[in-house]
């Protein structure tokens, strides 16, 4: 039996439950796609191809496509082909999100969803997995994909596979009696049972390995058919390995069929007409019968393909650097010269002439450029603008450039392009809307990347001041109030957003919402707020990708801001929630950052210290990653808070240290930054230091405009003992915003001023209305001991039950207002030893010295003798120890 | 398969056939056991089903040796049983319960090396019936 009919009769075995599956799902329409996961040579490829075949058999119409390396480089580079004709003809539109618009319409309108084959999805480009997803999302295919499970795996293909629309197959090794039966047929009679135990130890099961150790037995003739069993005479090939056997076949093809595939190597797939060119028919049939190629036809075009993704990897790993570049340079001009008719052709061009170091087409791989940007691939931005910008300097590519520089946390390089980009654009006084471009990626970069929130402001001024247009004027505007807000200066964002004319032209108006949602929620003006949010992100909708704006979930976010303010913490958790989620099916971690710091904010208000904290750890590991230092510090913040709630100093401790916030500090949400290291003093045993952090938090938050922070600050200098010192200043604050939860707050500070019980107890209702749980069972606590005191202890206990089971919902929260006057958790001996030392006005330092214990370790203990005592300050620790006594 | 292996599958079915309707009949109350809802996939009377079990049974296994003509066979039967109704859980249940009532019936003859062969006489007919399903 020649090789070719070897090759032609290897019947798929073993894997009718996998296409079980994919049938039910594809025909009951109960999934959208399968991925097959697997080592290489397990038969992905094969399965994947006859799943397509089943599928064609009942009628669905298919297409097939290999991602690599190679075909990487361009966006769209595996799925160009694919594309409908008339989404990537020319002349068609250039904006990017239209061509994916395009793209599903045309999916759409084929009826039932097209089957899409792709062999290795793991290297797929950013762009095609991108636009895939959306496909696959929409119903718009019925995705069968391969994807190497050794391979690192994209974010998008993560994103894939969480879906519940998609099936994971993790496709295994054949089963010894599968491959019993596959050798049995494959070769056509009775297989002698040493020859299978030999091929079954060699391939340990992997199908292509198999198939790679037949084939080379029977080319040295060492398998072969004695009386009507096939048996093993010789050795099989020394080398068991895959690759090795199928370099040594890739070696055996006829020197003439080796241009056809060295070109598909580089290029994947070349129409049938070309590889005639190149090797002749008889070479490409025996090719084909052998399993190294495969031609396929889609409309109405034949190509040809390699048979296996593996035949690619190794071919171009023996091809020398620069005959792979010439192969790129000779396939880009072979496709330029038989007219490239889609546009995608037209990026692979100018991506492979880049590849093979030849000048290229600059207005070409900027529009490659702007594909990859719009699905978020910056690392290809930032390839082929920069190659464009080097070969010809414009607004345009130092633009695209810089804005990859930036989304990719390398800040002074983004600087360095951008900063005479504009400069230059100053210089020329002429400006171009690319000029504004520029102009805005620079002050974003210098506002968020580079702390520079003045120079960012005064690079919004100078663009706007040279722009003759009122409407660019007006967009620009808005970027100036964003600079305010964003660098912790609500009241002049406001004041400047008041002073500026009405906004009519659309991308201008949803500029302004950005700004101005935000300010409005912190300066505590709640329902002008969300107003402003929900018509920003409407607007933002309807307007489409237009560039130079941020993520449309900005809008979201200052909703959530508002949200809360308005006392609907469980309508702004879900929202925060659903960002999140988008955030993380999307890749993109500049709004997933943005989604858990926010989550962080409202899981604490809700009371639940442990959630939160892993929410701010995580937005500190993703704003660590991005290089949002500003968003860093407030996340480390909220750990510190978090932690400290907890009981656990040391994590507080840890969490801000790095923080150190100054008055005057001008990044977003600035007061804020003061609370983590207020609460970590406390848990550090220095009630004081704690209420003159957060003092200062709330003068700084005064003194910006940030209302909503000031009362969050205040109030928790309430919890932390001190009421009295902040009731009059909350009341105040409640009177100017419209927000139920600073009301809530003031009352709550009032109340315990006065310790007035039935006012306590209102509280705790409108605090538990509000979703707010731990500050009601405070001031259930509170409102407990202040009944008790006034004898009433039929409420005072009533008060004590409802505290519990608040308390049993905040996550092993440990607030000092938490623990009631009437409560007594013992002290341990080395507590009390402590305590009694810091009670006769010892500091730490000195404690620590004479018990021969670190600082550190001396403030512990005393922080949870301040909670089990119920007491906030050092000085009460006489009268609490001399009332535990008595007790005793 | 070894020839060995095809050389025991074909004598034991000459064993079998003096208790073939014991064999049918056990095999097919193991069979509804086992997947109640197959029942329904069968006439009320199993006379003639226990009939043609053997028969097909009997036929395959000399079939073995001539591999062109045991595919078909097998293909062809698959596609058929496509109509019956028959799905992918109802090759894995035949298998199990065909091996241990082939057991049952032969006793202390049914020994390892020959439960073996008809485990993979079962993998390779129940394969190509599959493909046969496949591709009706």
């Amino acid at each position: 039996m020649s090789a070719a009919a070897l090759v032609d009769r290897w019947p798929l075995v073993g894997r009718w439950d996998e296409l079980d599956v994919v049938e039910r799902a594809a025909t009951a329409s109960t999934a959208d796609g399968v991925l097959l996961f697997g080592h290489a040579g397990v038969g992905k490829t094969r399965l994947a191809d006859e799943m397509r075949r089943h599928l064609e058999r009942g009628g669905r119409s298919s297409r097939r496509a290999i991602a690599s390396q190679a075909v990487a480089a361009a966006p769209f580079g595996a799925l160009a082909h694919l594309l409908p004709a008339e989404v990537t003809a020319h002349g068609s539109a250039q904006d990017p999100a239209d061509l994916f618009r395009r793209a599903a319409d045309a999916f759409a309108a084929q009826g039932a969803p097209l089957v899409l084959v792709i062999d290795d999805l793991h290297l797929l480009d950013a762009t095609s997995l991108a636009l895939l997803t959306q496909l696959v999302a929409n119903g718009l295919v019925f995705l069968l994909g391969t994807v190497r499970s050794d391979a690192d795996m994209p974010d998008g293909v993560d994103a894939l596979v969480r879906s519940d629309r998609v099936i994971r197959i993790d496709l295994g090794v054949l089963a010894r009696g599968d491959v019993e039966t596959l050798l049995h047929l494959a070769l056509g009679g009775p297989v002698d049972g040493s020859t299978i135990a030999a091929l079954w130890e060699a391939s340990a099961g992997n199908v292509l390995l198999l198939r790679e150790l037949v084939l080379a037995s029977r080319a040295t003739n060492a398998l072969r058919d004695i009386d009507g069993v096939w048996t093993l005479t010789g050795a099989l090939p020394t080398t068991g390995r895959l690759g090795e056997l199928l370099t040594a076949r890739l070696g055996s093809v006829d020197a003439e069929a080796m241009p056809v595939l060295e070109a598909l190597a580089c290029s994947q797939r070349i129409a049938l007409d070309h590889a005639l060119e190149l090797s002749s028919h008889d070479a490409l049939d025996e090719l084909e019968r052998n399993g190294l190629i495969t031609i396929v036809v889609d409309d109405r075009r034949r190509s040809v393909m390699l048979g296996h993704p593996l035949f690619g990897e190794l071919l171009r790993a023996s091809l020398g650097v620069l005959r792979r570049q010439r192969l790129l340079a000779d396939e880009a001009a072979r496709v330029e010269r038989d007219g490239a008719r889609r546009r995608e052709d037209a990026l692979l061009i100018a991506s492979w002439r880049l590849e093979a170091g030849a000048v290229t087409d600059v207005e070409l791989l900027l529009r490659a450029a702007r594909v990859a940007r719009y699905a978020h691939d910056f690392r290809q931005v930032e390839r082929l603008a920069a190659a464009a910008h080097r070969e010809s300097p414009t607004a345009e590519s130092a633009h695209v450039w810089g804005e990859a520089l930036y989304e990719l946390g390398s800040f002074d390089e983004a600087e360095a392009v951008l900063g005479p980009a504009d400069d230059a654009a100053a210089a020329r006084n002429d400006p171009r809307p690319a000029d504004i471009d520029v102009a805005t990626a620079r002050a974003v970069n210098l506002l968020w990347g580079l702390q520079r929130p003045d120079d960012a402001l005064a690079v919004r001024r100078r663009a706007r001041e040279s722009v003759p247009s009122e409407d660019a004027a007006a967009f620009l505007r808005a970027g100036e109030a964003s600079v305010f807000i964003f660098s912790g200066r609500p009241a002049e964002a406001l004041a400047f957003l008041a002073s500026a004319p009405a906004v009519e032209q659309p991308r201008a108006r949803v500029a302004r919402a950005i700004a101005e949602a935000p300010a409005l929620a912190l300066f505590g003006r709640t329902q002008d707020a969300l107003a402003a949010a929900r018509r920003g992100f409407s607007e933002h909708s309807a307007l489409g990708n237009v560039g130079a704006l941020t993520h449309p979930g900005s809008h979201i976010v200052a909703e959530v801001l508002a949200l809360t303010d308005a006392g609907a913490l469980a309508d702004a958790l879900e929202l925060a929630g659903a960002i999140h989620e988008i955030a993380v099916a999307d890749g993109v971690p500049i709004p997933r950052m943005w989604a858990t710091l926010i989550l962080g904010r409202v899981t604490l208000f809700t009371g639940r210290p442990a959630t939160a904290r892993r929410w701010f750890m995580e937005c500190a590991a993703l704003a660590g990653t991005t290089g949002f230092v500003a968003i860093r510090r407030l996340a480390l913040s909220g750990v510190g808070m978090c932690a400290a709630q907890l009981g656990d100093a040391n994590a507080a401790i840890t969490a801000t240290e790095g923080i150190a916030p100054v008055p005057g500090d001008r990044t977003f949400l600035a007061p804020e930054l003061w609370i983590g290291p207020g609460w970590t003093a406390f848990a550090q045993a220095d009630p004081a230091r704690a209420r003159d952090l957060l003092r200062t938090g709330a003068d700084e938050a005064e003194g910006s405009g940030h209302r909503t922070s000031e009362s969050w600050l205040l109030h928790d200098i309430a919890r932390l003992g001190a009421p009295e010192a902040v009731a009059a200043r909350l009341i105040e604050l409640a009177a100017v915003c419209d927000s139920p939860l600073i009301t809530t707050r003031a009352n709550h500070a009032a109340a315990l001023a006065r310790r007035d019980g039935s006012a306590l107890a209102d509280v705790v209702e409108q605090f538990s209305a509000l979703g707010a749980l731990l500050y009601a069972a405070e001031a259930a606590v509170a409102a407990s001991d202040s009944f008790r005191r006034a004898g009433d202890t039929r409420l005072a206990t009533a008060m004590q039950e409802q505290s519990a089971s608040l308390v049993a919902q905040c996550e092993r929260a440990m607030t000092p207002a938490l623990v009631s006057a009437g409560d007594v958790v013992p002290l341990t001996r080395r507590e009390r030893e402590i305590a009694t030392l810091a009670a006769e006005g010892l500091s730490s330092k000195d404690i620590a010295e004479r018990l021969f214990l670190s600082a550190r370790t001396v403030d512990n203990h005393l922080q949870r003798v301040f909670t089990k005592l119920g007491v906030t300050r050092r000085g009460e620790l006489g009268d609490a120890l001399a009332r535990r006594e008595d007790d005793a | 398969m070894t020839p060995d292996q095809i050389g025991l599958v074909i004598s034991s079915i000459e064993e079998l056939r003096p208790r073939s309707d014991a064999f049918a009949r056990r095999f097919y109350e193991e069979l509804f056991t086992l997947e109640p809802d197959a029942r329904e996939l069968f006439p009320e009377d199993m006379t003639l089903q226990r009939v043609k079990l053997f028969k097909e049974l009997d036929e395959i296994a000399h079939a073995i040796p001539l591999l062109d003509t045991f595919v078909g066979r097998a293909q062809h039967l698959g596609a058929e049983h496509v109509g019956f109704g028959v799905q992918r859980k109802h090759y894995t249940a035949f298998g199990t319960v065909l091996i241990s009532v082939l057991g049952e019936i032969l006793g202390d003859d049914f020994t390892p090396e020959l439960a073996e062969a008809w485990r993979v006489a079962y993998n390779l007919v129940s394969d190509s019936m599959q493909r046969g399903a496949l591709e009706l």
